[in-house]
């Protein structure tokens, strides 16, 4: 049986050899980070899975030279652009593209059924929230989804290709949505 | 709302996201000691912020990496990430071994098993059973009884063939939640230990992309993480998560038992 360990391949930056890791496996290493954010963009496991795969077929395949403190946010903005790109087609060609969608598995009578009110409750809320989401535009939920990712504002503006101040007008307006949206929670 | 409030409320965002300077930070909480209606908006954007933060996070399909791999396979590797600190030797050797590095990542798999998130929530549910004062929502020392309570309760047929015996036996289950799905949780113990193996769906969660052990046939990922020992599987389209403070080899041996492989070498 295969057991763990580190690979001792050769490396491309100075440092322990042990800890170095391919171009391929820096990029593949921000996967789940880039679905998380494809699956609240786009509201579908699906479309996310689709969004990620494209994304790290086109940056391991990419000769465009990226610094490597600008590659997540470079990745990012990679994928948002697929997405764009993917929701334009789809508006040119209507099939399903109903924006306030959740994932079918994820309807509240699922949840209902359980008789654990503290895991009920949870999962009701997380769909508030992403619902709250969903009613945001792209732009706009793409920036609070950058920030719950640990994105910088200057990365933001990187992965959003847009000024800084653009970025703080719009999360103040997508922040203040959120907050009358949810308002419900308030203790 | 004087003009003070309108400048500071735009900045309670950048508080509440810790991105704030100390200046302005010091002059928003001065402000909001002395304004109820600033300080009722910032408890409102600290709590946007705390529910933004609690949704929880959605994991790549195991096999994603995988799919990726075999299709830029036959390409070129170009250098898209910029080395601008590093030696132009360094950076042709680095290409040279390119091929090498791709034979031995086919070979070897990448070598960090990125299931952490899953070792910690099955170290938080086994902290729960320990700390809460009635863990179980059925207790029977059955798993025919116990089985059949998950029906209606968890979107899958939990699988168990292992029903405790006097070694381990069975104390009883409970619905937890893992990671963000409903998971059937069982009991077992060992002497005074308590082991907890929760099942649940397998897909989309971060499974490791290599596996250090087995328990039989079957890879398993065995850790440990804050003294307790976890061990990590996938049979049938179901995850299973061992977690206890009892030794390893013994959960290994309990392992390999609930995964069918009763002569318990697990190795």
């Amino acid at each position: 049986m295969r057991r763990g360990g580190p690979i001792g391949y050769p490396v491309l930056v100075p440092g322990p050899p042990a800890k170095s890791a391919s171009r391929e496996d820096t990029i593949l290493s921000h996967m789940d980070s880039l679905f998380n954010f494809a699956w609240r963009l786009s509201g579908d496991g699906s479309a996310a899975e689709d969004l990620v795969q494209e994304t790290l077929v086109r940056a391991i395949s990419s000769t465009t030279a990226v610094e490597e403190a600008s590659l997540r946010a470079w990745l990012f903005r990679v994928l948002r652009n697929l997405f764009i790109d993917q929701r334009r087609r789809d508006r040119r060609n209507p099939v399903s593209s109903d924006p306030d969608r959740v994932d079918a598995a994820e309807a509240p009578e699922d949840y209902l059924r359980g008789d654990i009110e503290i895991d009920r409750l949870r999962q009701v809320v997380a769909l508030d929230i992403e619902r709250a989401l969903l009613q945001l535009s792209e732009d706009h939920r793409a920036i609070i989804l950058l920030d719950l990712e640990g994105f910088t504002e200057a990365e933001t503006a990187e992965a959003m290709n847009c000024p800084l101040g653009t970025v703080k007008s719009r999360r103040t307006r997508a922040r203040a949505f959120l907050r009358a949206e949810l308002a419900g929670y308030a203790r | 709302m004087t003009p003070e409030c309108i400048e500071l409320r735009e900045q309670m965002t950048e508080l509440s996201r810790g991105a704030l300077a100390p200046k302005e930070r010091a002059s928003l909480l001065a402000h909001v000691a002395t304004c109820e209606d600033c300080a009722a908006a910032l408890e409102r954007e600290t709590l946007t912020g705390e529910l933004l933060e609690s949704l929880p996070r959605r994991f790549a399909p195991a096999d994603l990496a995988a799919r990726v791999r075999a299709r830029t396979a036959g390409a070129a590797k170009p250098l898209p990430v910029k080395k601008s600190r590093t030696g132009l030797a360094v950076v042709f050797a680095a290409a040279a071994s390119v091929l090498g590095v791709a034979v031995a990542i086919f070979l070897l798999g990448p070598s960090a098993p990125t299931a952490q998130p899953m070792v910690v929530e099955a170290v938080n549910d086994h902290l729960r059973v320990l700390y809460a004062t009635s863990p179980l929502e059925v207790a029977a020392s059955d798993q025919h009884q116990v089985k059949p309570w998950f029906t209606g309760k968890v979107d899958f047929a939990p699988v168990l063939r292992f029903g405790g015996n006097d070694d381990y036996p069975l104390i009883g289950g409970a619905v937890a939640l893992f990671v963000d799905r409903k998971a059937a949780l069982f009991v077992f113990k060992r002497r005074l230990h308590e082991i907890t193996l929760l099942t649940f769906r397998a897909d989309s969660l971060p499974w490791p992309r290599s596996y250090n052990s087995t328990l039989g046939d079957v890879p398993a990922l065995v850790t440990t993480r804050n003294g307790f020992h976890v061990i990590l599987w996938q049979a049938d389209g179901l995850g299973y998560v061992l977690t206890s403070d009892l030794a390893e080899p013994e959960l290994r041996q309990l392992g390999a038992l609930i995964v069918g492989k009763s002569d318990a070498h697990a190795r």
